[in-house]
């Protein structure tokens, strides 16, 4: 079992642990201190370089090359934006971070504008979550009193604001250029691209976008060290990342783990098994936009090496576990239907796309599909593949494809027998006893 | 909660929440949405006299606040329900028993998703995942989060809402 | 600038300039719906996918644009880019995005006035089979939505390419479409009792590439394909928009807009092309009419003319004397006019009027009159702006009238109180108007699209408009009317003028001996136009050929 690492999670747990008394006791602020006081912004920069912070939201980008790509004078407006639209389906990590220790996030943010010479930050939480803006609001005024926030902060010169802006319930406002448009007050569209956001971001200007808990991991990283940083667990993906588990697990929850934990050890030796134990029938290990695993396939680690191996992603470290009571086309259905409702529909492919799909997956589902049905989701996959202006399509497709040709057998046993298997007729919930 | 148009224009309180809210960020028009969601918590929807005021206000066209408020799930241009139920539909609750609980709620108050009672007490939804997946099925009544909801605590829930 | 090899040839595409753009302005066809050369770029409908040597994914042409290599990366020692518009890989993408588009439509081709011009169905004609074996029920939209006064909307036939909604926000800055709701269902709409109504909402349906918005008056009025169009400028006011004029059977059945990026790029405002409406059912005569007893009578040609010439040639002093003239005369009826008005009056008099109205950033101009800076590049004389017709008609005794309804809303006691010793009106117009009925002789003229001619726009632009429809015999351009009077005029004996001043016979013939070898005594157009271009020295070696299809700038005229 990989050793237990806590880094972004060492403060949860504490008393009161999102008031900024109770969090400074435990360290919060020292690293933007040190930052501010001990480094110039080039060397803090470099650490973030040097640590070879992934992101976290999804994409997993080194940070700070995306950090760097920003202009790099002083005068000109720029912008920090924190994505806290946490709606990928089986992630809820930073909604662990938001509610439980704020004022990490914050700091991070601070310290990278202070890295980059911003001149504000956004952070865009999403609407549904009202408690953890209210802990966010009066976090970000906390920092204001202590002056880790306004002008000149902390006498360094560095003038800083951070804006919250709550969305309005759109999964695609997670997508970086759609959550630019939402913080201007428009529908959550995502641009064309180029020009990128380090150019042409928030309101024109340049912008950087980064997950709430890849700014967690820099206050750690300055107070480390990038070098320490970067030789924690996975090469690929340092650090520890916060994994999420859910579905068909014995112990649902957040698990801060280095990323050369197997996904093995993830669902039976942290997560304690599956639930009802029952036989493991397929693993999402990153979220529900990446490709669904079977239950051979889990003796990997959650890194970029090792779940490309088994033809997948880490994503954003949700992993959604599927016991053998589950039916396979019914799950696909509910995802299918997820991202259909969740299009923009700004673009034919993904706008269409996802909408024929589920039409399919959902007729599979009721016994009317008919033969040749799986062909013809599969060609529909692929007019949407790499065809759409942000990656929403993929991630509607790569599910799709990825149970269509993993499950075939199932899919074809619903077409041909109108009915689910029978292992499934009635499945594993926490209500079974 | 359930103001109308005309109480809500003349109520110097939320013209005073707007002003503010105009002042909030670096421009202007990204108070969009939180204007909008005050004047749905103060109205429960947003009506189009709304959306023209707001229009003014922000200097936006009365066609791209419908488009915005359209295009957001949590925003209702026609009145619901005094209450929102919203229950997540998304996978990980799905397999946690989300489909035992909607199913529940649906008897319970005798409406389908999308209805709303006749006592418009009670409006219910699906909603997608609600980023609470450990803890599922989630639903949510208007702001509030509740996890690990069974059909029973359901029932006992909702004895807190009028 | 870069170079860029697509399917074998070899194209030069500039820094600020897309793949698509330089492609196009080649002639290499790449199909697209929702880029627009007048609007914003944003990449929406992914029909325009090519491969790009390189490049993992299919890219959108519309909005890539090609970066200069250095000279050690170039492909092939030195292309900046190669690009596949035709592989089996890009035909099934495009067949793709169709297969998507057509999903939800209804297929209704066969009453829908688009047919024939819409690019949904040259495409799918194109690419094949492209309709699928889609055995689902169709999400259902909105159908005969009136957006506004003009333009009915289907959803269901919509692509949701935008093109409108962008027209709203980018050109009229007007603002009132915006999609709604979001996915699948997503489709355009305005908000409530905020309708599509701004000066230039039928271009909407111009840059539609499918029938989602269709123009009211239009609709179900002829299969595009039996029309036969015409080009001609709108004469609504002195921007002259390049129209092309659809008639079916010598009859008029849309104006639409023509590409001139001189003058109008795409658009028109709604009120020019809405003429093709307001002209309708008004009252028309075909020859021309003396009146008697206090009805008209038609006389022939020959009698009309003579009997007018008798009566006022040479008959009046020049301050009992009011001609008014009108901007919407052509370049060569204004050349005419001269003539004629040296013959009738030993001088050319006469005043245009300068009529004004609303103006916009976007093309209506002030001046009303298409051709009022044609007049004045004539060095035609304007009343003040706007003046009343009863100050031009004080204490006259002749009035003659080209092509201005100046007695709309008058009755003849008040042209009568003006002018108590007003002896003769005449009138030459299109229309039998309220003036023309007031008047003692009335000649009908071709109408603006009856005819050829010259116009100059505001900015010095000068177009050509042509015979659209073919007007009844008697109806003639002003142009054609002089060189009637100057034929007439050869054969008539001057004892017929009954004027004592011999002097001014002598001079009446001086001009008819100048003319008589002049070509203009044939009729027609053309002869005209050379007396226009001998008027105007920038344009003396003009040909016609030189106007077909946008024209050319003078420096000279217009509002510099
Ligand atoms: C449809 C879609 C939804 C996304 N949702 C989120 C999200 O909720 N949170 C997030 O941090 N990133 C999300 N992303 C990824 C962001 O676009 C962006 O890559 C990320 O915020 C960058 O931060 P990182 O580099 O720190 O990961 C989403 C991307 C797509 C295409
Ligand atoms: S891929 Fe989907 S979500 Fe993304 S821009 Fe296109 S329609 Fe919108
Ligand atoms: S109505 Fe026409 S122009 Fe407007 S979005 Fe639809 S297809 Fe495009
Ligand atoms: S699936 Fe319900 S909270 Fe994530
Ligand atoms: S024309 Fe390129 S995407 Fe529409």
């Amino acid at each position: 079992m990989a050793e237990v690492e806590k880094i972004l999670t060492s403060r949860i747990g504490t008393k009161s642990s999102s008031d900024i008394d109770s969090a400074m006791q435990n360290g919060a602020y020292e690293a933007l201190i040190k930052a501010l006081t001990k480094m110039t912004p080039e060397q803090v920069l470099n650490e973030v370089k040097t640590a070879n912070l992934k992101g976290r939201g999804g994409a997993g980008f080194p940070a700070g090359i995306k950090l760097s790509f920003l202009p790099k004078d002083k005068k000109s407006i720029k912008y920090l934006v924190c994505n806290a639209d946490e709606s990928e389906p089986g992630t809820f990590k930073d909604r662990l971070l938001i509610e439980n220790d704020p004022h990490r996030i914050l700091e991070g943010i601070i310290i990278a504008a202070y890295a980059v010479n911003a001149t504000s930050g956004f952070i865009y939480i999403r609407g549904e979550m009202a408690s953890g803006a209210k802990i966010l609001e009066k976090a970000i005024s906390q920092a204001y009193e202590r002056h880790f926030l306004g002008k000149n902060i902390m006498g360094s010169g560095l003038d800083f604001d951070i804006y919250l802006v709550r969305g309005a319930g759109a999964y695609i406002c997670g997508e970086e250029t759609a959550l630019m448009n939402s913080i201007e007050g428009k529908r959550g569209e995502p641009r064309t691209k180029p020009p990128f956001p380090a150019n042409y971001g928030v309101y024109g200007k340049p912008s950087n976008v980064n997950n709430v808990e890849t700014y967690a991991n820099i206050p750690t990283i300055i107070e480390k060290g990038g070098s320490w940083y970067s030789k924690i667990g996975s090469q690929d993906t340092p650090g520890t990342r916060l994994f999420g588990l859910s579905g068909h697990i014995k112990k649902p929850g957040i698990y801060e783990l280095k990323s050369n934990v197997t996904l093995r050890e993830l669902i039976y030796d942290f997560g304690g098994g599956i639930l009802g134990d029952k036989k493991l029938k397929a693993v999402i290990p990153g979220g529900s936009s990446v490709p669904v695993l079977k239950a051979d396939e889990i003796n990997v680690t959650m890194d970029i090496q090792g779940l490309k191996k088994v033809g997948s992603m880490p994503g954003s470290g949700g992993v959604i576990v599927l016991n053998e009571t589950v039916c396979i086309v019914k799950a696909l259905l509910n995802l299918i239907t997820f991202y259909e409702r969740e299009s923009c529909g700004q673009c034919t492919p993904c706008r269409e796309g996802t909408h024929f799909l589920r039409l399919l997956i959902e007729n599979i589902e009721k016994g009317e599909g008919v033969e040749g049905d799986c062909e013809k989701i599969l060609s529909i996959c692929k007019n949407i593949m790499g065809r759409t202006i942000c990656p929403l399509g993929d991630a509607a497709v790569m599910p799709v494809e990825s149970f269509i040709k993993k499950f075939r057998d199932e899919f074809e046993f619903h077409i041909k027998e109108k009915r689910c298997l029978p292992e499934t007729f009635k499945m594993t919930t926490i209500f079974s006893e | 909660m359930t103001k109308s148009s005309n109480e809500l224009l003349s109520d110097r309180e939320f013209l005073r929440k707007i002003e503010k809210l105009k002042k909030l960020y670096p421009e202007e028009k990204s108070a969009l949405l939180a204007m909008l969601h005050l004047c749905q918590s103060e109205m429960g929807y947003i009506s189009l006299e709304i959306q023209e005021f707001i229009a003014k206000e922000l200097k936006l066209s009365p066609a791209h606040i419908k488009g915005v408020v359209t295009f957001y799930e949590m925003f209702f241009d026609k009145p619901k329900g005094r209450n929102l139920i919203q229950v997540c539909r998304t996978l990980p609750c799905m397999l946690a028993g989300g489909e035992i609980l909607f199913e529940h709620i649906s008897t319970k108050l005798g409406i389908k998703e999308g209805q709303t009672t006749s006592d418009g007490k009670w409006t219910l939804m699906t909603v997608e995942c609600l980023a609470c997946c450990d803890k599922g099925p989630a639903i949510m009544i208007n702001d509030t989060l509740y996890t690990r909801v069974s059909p029973r605590e359901f029932d006992e829930i909702i004895k807190d809402y009028r | 600038m870069a170079l860029v090899w697509i399917d074998g040839k070899e194209i030069v595409v500039e820094k600020n300039e897309t793949l698509l753009q330089a492609a196009l302005r080649e002639g290499i066809y790449i199909p697209y719906y929702c880029y627009h050369p007048s609007l914003s770029i944003v990449g929406q409908c992914r029909m325009c996918l090519v491969k790009i040597e390189g490049m993992p994914k299919l890219m959108t042409a519309c909005n890539t644009y090609v970066p200069e290599l250095p000279k050690e990366k170039k492909i092939d020692g030195k292309y900046d880019m190669k690009v596949y518009t035709r592989t089996e890989e890009v035909k099934e993408a495009r067949r793709g995005i169709l297969e998507f588009l057509l999903l939800n439509h209804p297929l209704d081709c066969p009453i829908c006035d688009q047919a024939g011009e819409c690019q949904l169905q040259i495409y799918s004609y194109e690419y094949g089979n492209a309709r699928s074996d889609f055995r689902f029920e169709k999400l259902h939209f909105p159908k005969r939505v009136e957006l506004g006064e003009h333009i009915v909307y289907d959803a269901e036939r919509c692509i949701k390419c935008t093109r409108c909604i962008r027209f709203c926000n980018e050109i009229t800055k007007t603002q009132e479409l915006t999609l709604i709701d979001r996915g699948a269902n997503t489709y355009v709409d305005t908000f409530e009792g905020k309708k599509l109504n701004n000066p230039y909402s039928v271009c909407t349906v111009d840059i539609c590439p499918v029938g989602a918005l269709t123009f009211k008056e239009f609709r179900f009025k002829e299969r595009v394909w039996f029309l036969q169009g015409s080009n001609s400028v709108c004469p609504e006011c002195s921007r002259n928009c390049a129209i092309r004029v659809d008639t079916y059977k010598g009859e008029i059945m849309r104006i639409v807009p023509r590409f001139n990026p001189e003058v109008n790029n795409y658009f028109m405002c709604d009120f020019g092309r809405l003429l093709s409406e307001r002209i309708k059912n008004k009252e028309l005569r075909n020859s021309p009419a003396i009146k008697e007893n206090g009805a008209f009578k038609v006389k022939s040609e020959k009698e009309f003319y003579t009997t007018l010439l008798s009566k006022i040639t040479r008959k009046y002093n020049s301050n009992e004397v009011s001609v008014i003239l009108s901007g919407r005369m052509t370049n060569e009826e204004i050349e005419a006019y001269k003539v004629f008005s040296l013959i009738v009056f030993g001088e050319v008099v006469g005043e245009f009027l300068y009529v004004t109205g609303d103006e916009d950033k976007i093309l209506i101009k002030k001046e009303k009159r298409a051709n009022y800076f044609g007049a004045k590049t004539l060095k035609m004389k304007f009343t003040k702006e706007n003046e009343d017709v009863t100050h031009l008609i004080k204490n006259k005794k002749l009035v003659v009238i080209i092509r201005e309804n100046v007695f709309k809303g008058k009755k003849e006691e008040d042209i009568k109180k003006n002018a108590p010793s007003l002896e003769t009106v005449v009138t030459f117009d299109t229309f039998f108007t309220e003036t023309a009925q007031l008047s003692d002789f009335y000649v009908p003229l071709a109408g603006w699209f009856e005819m050829e001619g010259t116009v100059i726009n505001f900015n010095g632009q000068l177009q050509k408009i042509s015979k659209c429809i073919t007007p009844p015999k008697g109806r003639k351009p002003f142009y054609d009317v002089v060189s009637t009077v100057l034929t007439i005029l050869k054969d008539m004996d001057t004892s017929d003028f009954k004027s004592e001043k011999t002097k001014e016979i002598e001079s009446i013939k001086k001009v008819l001996e100048e003319f008589k070898n002049r070509e203009v005594m044939n009729k027609g157009f053309y002869p005209w136009f050379k007396e226009v271009k001998n008027a105007i020295p920038e344009i003396k070696n003009l040909s016609l050929k030189d106007l077909t299809s946008f024209g050319i700038f003078l420096k000279e005229s217009g509002n510099g």
